[in-house]
């Protein structure tokens, strides 16, 4: 991280945020700063002065062009220094009022930004204009806050291919699940490694999905049940450099669905299906493991089956068997590794849509269907969704879950 | 399963259980009929044994929850 200034926040580079002014904000800025005038408390009398509704105090939006500053332009290791700004027009209880600033200057010697600021509201009428000098602290500062477990530069480069754009390694990704979820998780700015153990063209198509979507995407071959962690090192470090700030890992993939009655399985059945699930997660978070520490920040996510908790299904205790100890593994890593800021958690879902299923009789399924709550399969889409935001800076909290995905065909606790 | 086998088969359902001429289609499921219940899924089960000549378990009882699954499953019997 040793860019300069002027290439980290180029000039013309803009940042915005949006925020909508309830009622409720107003109280509690009356509350904490005990400025109660009438006109922004009193709806009656901001009438009779002749404006629509309660006006939001003028300071409000500065609280947020805070929020822009400390978090995404310059974000950690801001320094705000200076702020000259004209209230245009009023700001009403209910009003969305997007903030946009813009690097004007940049000085390299102070290294100082000077940001030009505008605020507008839903109807496209600008609030206010500003002008802010802000400071930014050294990359050891920067460092230093981004050990706590928030996420300091991806709000910053959401939707660019920057060198600090934060990148997951979805295992099993050219799979109809891991798919979804690496497609998703494009979507929302992350870069995406698929790795894929015989689909090569299925993983290609997912790039060619993401990168039609303005994404960012990889395919690597990774066999979870062989390959050792320094060989998945060193085959992530020869990827480009929008591929290396390595956050995150799904862990989407299983061996195929035999059907074997008990008796008929075989061991190395059992252990195949314990690499594809159990080994890839132990692969894979051992790959990452050292950046997701150094970052302060990680997620992983490892997909289950809501057999886990409800009556397994018949002929598939090698399946039932591997995700009984992939969960092992992750409840066990959510306990003893996430102090470093990763979180890790399955996403159990019942019967999903897709070609692993393919054998499992028309009948089962529509009956299935037939019986959930809400009369469908869980599709591919609905994983995607839930893994995305496991993998939001919402969900840090959420740690050493088994998250059930079944439509209330299958209910927890 | 030929139309005039499955317009005999939603006759038979729509008789079962009691909903209007018409009203049973391949869309139609155990949500969209006001009588579709276990009481009546026997009923069915002895119409259908009678009208098909086959035989119906338990186990396909169960799954009767929609005009769809009474076909796959009468399919699995050889009805036409």
């Amino acid at each position: 991280m040793t860019a300069s200034l002027a290439d980290r926040f180029p000039v013309g580079h803009t940042e915005t945020l949006t925020h909508r002014v309830s009622e409720a904000v107003i109280d509690r800025f009356e509350a904490f700063s005990g400025d109660n005038n009438p006109l922004h408390m009193n709806t009656e009398y901001a009438r009779s002065k002749g404006y629509s509704d309660r006006v939001a105090h003028g300071v409000t939006s500065l609280a947020w062009l805070s929020a822009l500053i400390g978090t995404r332009l310059p974000g950690y290791g801001a320094l705000w220094r200076s702020l000259r700004v004209d209230w245009l027009q009023p700001v009403f209880a209910g009003d969305e009022v997007t903030l946009s600033a813009r690097v004007e200057a940049v000085s390299a010697e102070h290294r100082m930004l000077t940001l030009a600021v505008s605020a507008s509201n839903q109807a496209g009428i600008t609030l206010l204009r500003a002008t802010a000098e802000v400071s930014v602290l050294d990359e050891q500062a920067r460092v230093s806050a981004s050990s706590v477990s928030t996420r300091p530069d991806r709000s910053r480069t959401a939707g660019q291919h920057t060198e600090t754009q934060e990148t997951i390694l979805v295992l099993g990704g050219s799979g109809a699940i891991g798919s979804a979820i690496a497609e998703q998780l494009a979507g929302q700015g992350f870069s995406i490694v698929i790795g894929y153990h015989a689909n090569e063209d299925k993983a290609n198509q997912a790039c060619e999905r993401i990168a039609h979507n303005k994404g960012n995407a990889r395919s690597l071959r990774v066999d979870v049940a062989k390959m050792s962690v320094e060989d998945l090192q060193n085959q992530l470090d020869e990827l480009p450099a929008e591929f290396q700030r390595r956050a995150g890992l799904v862990v989407a993939g299983s061996s195929p669905l035999l059907f074997h009655a008990p008796e008929q399985i075989s061991f190395e059945e059992m252990e195949t299906m314990w690499r594809s699930n159990v080994r890839a997660l132990w692969l894979g978070y051992h790959a990452l493991r050292e950046r997701m520490t150094e970052n302060g920040w990680g997620r992983v996510v490892a997909l289950g089956t809501s057999a886990l908790v409800g009556t397994p299904p018949a002929r598939n205790a090698a399946y039932v068997s591997a995700k009984s100890g992939l969960w092992g593994l992750v409840k066990s890593l959510a306990l003893e590794a996430a102090n470093d800021g990763t979180t890790f958690n399955m996403i159990s879902p019942n019967m999903v849509e897709t070609d692993y299923v393919r054998h499992v009789p028309k009948r089962v399924k529509m009956v299935e269907a037939s019986k959930n709550p809400r009369r469908r399969l869980a599709q591919p889409e609905d994983v995607a969704s839930l893994a995305a935001y496991l993998f939001s800076r919402e969900a840090d909290f959420i740690n050493g879950c088994n998250l059930p995905l079944t439509g209330g065909g299958v209910m927890f606790g | 399963m030929n139309d005039a086998t499955q317009k005999q088969v939603f006759s038979l359902m729509e008789s079962v259980f009691g909903a209007p001429d018409g009203t049973v289609n391949l869309e139609t499921t155990h949500d969209d009929v006001e009588n579709w219940d276990s009481l009546n899924i026997i009923n069915l089960m002895m119409s259908l044994e009678g009208a098909f000549g086959v035989s119906l378990d338990a186990e396909e009882a169960e799954q009767m929850l929609s005009t769809a699954l009474v076909i796959d499953i009468l399919e699995s019997k050889g009805v036409e």
